[in-house]
């Protein structure tokens, strides 16, 4: 190959050689070499364009890139400005830390509850915004939650916190804990809840209050019952009295209408004290095996005279199923049976009245125990019939006008039977009588608690002329028993008070002992319990309490010192008689007002 | 060392080797389907073992030559050398062919392993699959698919003792505790744009580019997708974004109606692509740097090179091509190279050292045996 070429560019170097190849005298192909030489500028050029190309390219992609990138940063520092807007402006104070407990983040909301501007606190220890770190930390410690699907280690924890001011606050705490990029980071959401604390506070302390105040109603009640019972029993006592006397007709009517609005007055104080005790939710109900059927019979005997005098026709039927003894109120039955005798006598002026007692079983295993008062009086439209359960309600004003009363004893009915579990209802058109009823669920009573009632029985040694101890210290009331007395076979001693009593009871033989209890020197109860404590016989003579303090926890205290019954001022005459007469017949231990037998009152204290 | 001109026919350029075991031969496509070549050779070296394939260039001493035969005879003091053949009809199992070549030279002191294979009568990269998978650990492979005339749709052949042929494969099996083989191969492409995800993608199709229709993404890049195209930019495949073991592929088709770009074997969906591009300085330094991974900077004059290189390559550089081959030569300027350009060249990976298909790349096999 000829020198020259040799020191040629290396391309056109390989074209010679190329152009040379194969030739035996070492000439060029002119041809090959000016083809080679010509694609080789070709290829220069292409490859030139494809460069070109792929500057191009690689530049439109790198600015579009470029586009996109700024578009994002930008949205991203959007997204964080907006985020930092959120957290800055959030109502609760956001305190985030990192592992160490060091201060990274507080927002407005937290400089604002702590008193800290964020850049004075960012950079110090967590715990300068604790009441006191130990125990917050042993608060924390042990209230941390581990909730597999959340972030949540601290879930409304109430801590005290501390203000830069010094002064403690209750704060309520919740705390998440996150990783970001390997580090711990942790957000506290602090809540000042002083406001809330003291809301419950005066929440607390207005209950207190209108507690306290409700129970000064009821002492007041209590107080008034007593104050109004005590001279209106001597106003009834004196009028009951009188009727055993002689007197003339005129005066007999003048002393009627002493009794008839005397006793009006006590229902209404009786109605108007029971409403505010239901109402004040202080009902206590009673859950005792007694007889029922003795008491439809016990209420069915109180209202037999006036049956008598309006020439009714009064009967009591009771089913065989609904005898024996059933678990239930015995005070509450006999209230509401009694308002129902009493509205149908009312409201009867010729006819009939009857009450009759049914019992089916409940799916329960209970009896559902049906009374029901029929009667033939006036009756009353289904619509005003459901009036009449409500509060100060009669069938219509001329009704009160008529016959008086006031007006709440079937709206007392219905919430003591509702508070018992029952129904109560009436059926009735005007005209053509009404059928008021009642249905309570009850338990029949085990026969074990029958048996137990049972061997306590002791007879009462008779002695022809009953004895009788009574216990007041009111002349007008020692005037008014005595007199109703004197209309029995018996022999009545006084006492001024409970200390008297406790001494007579321990010197003589008594039958009964009729205690009232408020007294001087010595109140009823405590005088009944020393009397109950006593040896032999003595310790055993019946006691009947004769208050007027007619509040039913005062009842259940007379109950549990140890007295027998209760019967509660103004005395009437049939009421004082029965419950001496049930007191005298009943064996030692049964300690209930209704256990009375069924059976008529007893010779020995049949009123005249 | 021999080369074949139709002007002159065979000659030695060296003093030529006495009964060689093995001569190992190159032929543009040509001639290597005239039976008066192969018959030249096998008149001279009656008991050597003759494999060879067509070309799309010959490689000798650092010369690119078009239209030409190149050889090597080689006689080894102690190495035994083993060939086996198959010759698959179209679509038969590539991996079983692998698998049954590596049976046949699987054997007492195998040190590696050289392949020829068709490139398009089957999937190439199945059958390397397979035999790498069932020759003994340790043991490489090496070697190249052959080429054509360039005008894509022609054959590719190879043969063993015989002329190459449509759907053959043959492998060379070297033994014995002398022979020392080395490899090396590497690319020395240059990213064009960034890093694509591979977000929908069917078996060897590719659907989806950064969820975009990825043959609008590759034509919006590199033009119209024709075989030029294709050649000058093929991708490099990676698990991860970040991952340095990557593979590069051609495209090796176009599906328009679904804008999918096919490839040889599967691309996973949630891998990375890397639209690549060539520059003349990169793509040289790349040959470069495959002759030195294979060692051949410590070579001897005794080793005998075989260069396999990419017809991608050729593509871009036009004829500046001759400025790799004369890298590779320069490496080791008394090393007796021969080699041809490729459809495909077998090497262990660069990284992971796995055999396997590559595309695009050099592959430089150096042999050696040891005194």
């Amino acid at each position: 190959m000829p020198r020259h070429v040799t020191q040629r560019h290396r391309l056109l170097e390989r074209q010679l050689k190329a152009a040379a190849r194969g030739r035996e005298d070492s000439s060029l192909d002119l041809e090959t070499l000016l083809g080679l030489v010509s694609k080789a500028y070709e290829e220069q050029e292409e490859a030139q364009r494809h460069n070109n190309d792929s500057i191009n390219l690689v530049s439109r992609e790198v600015t579009e890139l470029n586009l996109r990138l700024r578009k994002e940063a930008e949205a991203r520092s959007r997204d964080a400005a907006r985020m930092n807007m959120l957290l800055e402006n959030a109502s609760e104070a956001i305190v985030s830390t990192g592992g160490d407990a060091v201060i990274i983040g507080f927002n407005r909301a937290a400089e604002r509850i702590f008193g800290y501007s964020a850049d004075e606190i960012v950079g110090q220890d967590v715990s300068v915004l604790f009441a006191d770190w130990d125990s917050a930390l042993t608060t924390i410690t042990a209230s941390l939650v581990a909730r597999p699907d959340s972030s949540v280690i601290i879930d409304q924890l109430e801590i005290p916190a501390r203000r830069k001011s010094g002064e403690e606050f209750p704060s309520e705490l919740s705390v998440s804990q996150l990783e970001f990029e390997g580090e711990v980071l942790r957000i506290g959401f602090h809540r000042d809840i002083s406001g809330r604390k003291a809301a419950q506070a005066a929440i607390t302390a207005a209950r207190d209050e209108a507690e306290a105040a409700n129970t000064a109603k009821s002492e007041f009640l209590a107080a008034m019952s007593h104050e109004i019972r005590t001279p209106l029993n001597g106003v009834l006592g004196m009028a009951a009295a009188l009727e055993f006397t002689t007197l003339s007709s005129e005066q007999r009517r003048m002393l009627a209408t002493i009794n008839e609005s005397g006793q009006v007055l006590m229902t209404l104080l009786s109605d108007i004290l029971d409403l505010s005790k239901i109402e004040a939710g202080k009902l206590v109900l009673e859950s005792t095996p007694f007889d029922v059927s003795s008491s439809v019979q016990a209420v069915a005997r109180l209202f037999e005279e006036t049956a008598t005098q309006k020439g009714l026709t009064y009967d009591v039927e009771v089913a065989q199923a609904a005898r024996g003894w059933f678990v239930g109120d015995p005070t509450r039955y006999r209230q509401v049976l009694q308002n129902l005798v009493s509205n149908a006598l009312k409201f009867t002026e010729r006819g009939s009245v009857r009450i009759s007692l049914e019992a089916e079983p409940a799916p329960n295993g209970e009896m559902h125990l049906k009374t029901t008062v029929t009667d033939s009086g006036i009756g009353i439209s289904q619509k005003a019939g459901k009036r009449l359960f409500q509060k100060f309600s009669q069938a219509d004003a001329s009704t009160t006008r008529r016959y008086g009363g006031t007006g709440l004893g079937l709206a007392i009915s219905q919430q003591l039977v509702a508070a018992l579990g029952g129904e109560i209802g009436m059926q009735s058109e005007p005209g053509s009588g009404a059928s008021f009823w009642f249905t309570l669920p009850m338990a029949r009573a085990e026969s074990r608690q029958k048996a137990e009632a049972a061997p306590a029985a002791r007879k009462i040694e008779r002695r022809s002329t009953v004895r009788i101890l009574a216990a007041e210290d009111n002349r007008t009331n020692q005037l008014v028993l005595g007199a109703l007395l004197a209309q029995a076979d018996v022999e009545v001693v006084f006492v001024d008070d409970g200390a008297q009593a406790v001494e007579a009871a321990g010197t003589q033989d008594f039958d009964l002992i009729l205690m009232d209890v408020q007294m001087p020197v010595m109140d009823g109860i405590t005088a009944a319990g020393l009397i109950r404590a006593m040896d032999g016989a003595r310790g055993q003579v019946p006691i009947v309490a004769v208050t007027a303090d007619a509040m039913p926890e005062q009842v259940a205290k007379c109950l549990a010192g140890g007295i027998d019954a209760h019967i509660s001022k103004p005395l009437r005459p049939e009421q004082l008689f029965l419950a001496i007469d049930e007191a005298l017949s009943r064996p030692r231990g049964a300690a209930s007002p209704d256990v009375a037998p069924s059976a008529a009152p007893s010779a020995a204290m049949a009123a005249k | 060392m021999l080369s074949y001109l139709a002007s002159s026919g065979w000659r030695f350029d060296t003093v030529p080797v006495e009964d060689p075991q093995l001569v190992v031969w190159f032929a543009a496509y040509g001639l290597s389907r005239s039976p008066g070549v192969f018959e030249g050779l096998k008149d001279r070296f009656p008991g050597a073992i003759i494999a060879g394939c067509s070309t799309n260039g010959e490689i000798y001493r650092g010369e690119v030559m078009d239209g030409a035969c190149v050889a090597a005879a080689v006689r080894f003091n102690s190495t035994k050398v083993k060939a086996a053949y198959a010759v698959l009809e179209p679509g038969a199992d590539a991996k079983a062919a692998g698998r049954k070549l590596a049976s046949e030279l699987n054997g007492d002191g195998l040190k590696g392993v050289f392949v020829l294979t068709d490139a398009f009568s089957f999937n190439g990269a199945d059958l390397v699959g397979g035999l790498v998978e069932s020759i003994p650990e340790g043991v490489e492979v090496s070697g190249g698919m052959a080429g054509d005339d360039a005008t894509l749709g022609a054959a590719t052949l190879a043969g063993l003792n015989e002329a190459p042929r449509e759907g053959g494969a043959l492998a060379l099996g070297f033994y014995g505790p002398a022979i020392r083989i080395s490899r090396g191969v590497a690319g020395g492409w240059d990213p064009l744009g960034p890093s694509r995800h591979i977000t929908r993608s069917e078996g060897a199709v590719v659907y989806e580019l950064d969820g975009e229709p990825a043959l609008a993404a590759y034509e919006r890049l590199v033009g119209d997708a024709d075989t030029a195209a294709r050649l000058r930019h093929p991708f490099a495949f990676k698990p991860e974004a970040d991952s340095e073991q990557d593979v590069i592929r051609e495209v090796v088709g176009v599906d328009r109606d679904h804008n999918g770009i096919v490839f040889i074997d599967t691309v996973p969906q949630g891998s990375w692509g890397q639209i690549l591009r060539g520059t003349d300085d990169h793509l040289v330094a790349g040959a470069a740097r495959a002759a030195r991974r294979a060692g051949m900077d410590k070579a001897d004059g005794d080793a005998l090179c075989l260069m396999v290189s990419c017809i991608g390559r050729k593509w871009v550089m036009g004829q500046n091509i001759g400025d790799e081959t004369e890298a590779v030569q320069q490496e080791a300027p008394d090393v007796a190279t021969i080699g041809f350009y490729s459809y495909g060249e077998i090497a262990p990976h660069e990284r992971t050292g796995l055999c396997t298909l590559h595309h695009a790349s050099v592959s430089v096999t150096l042999l050696s045996e040891a005194a």
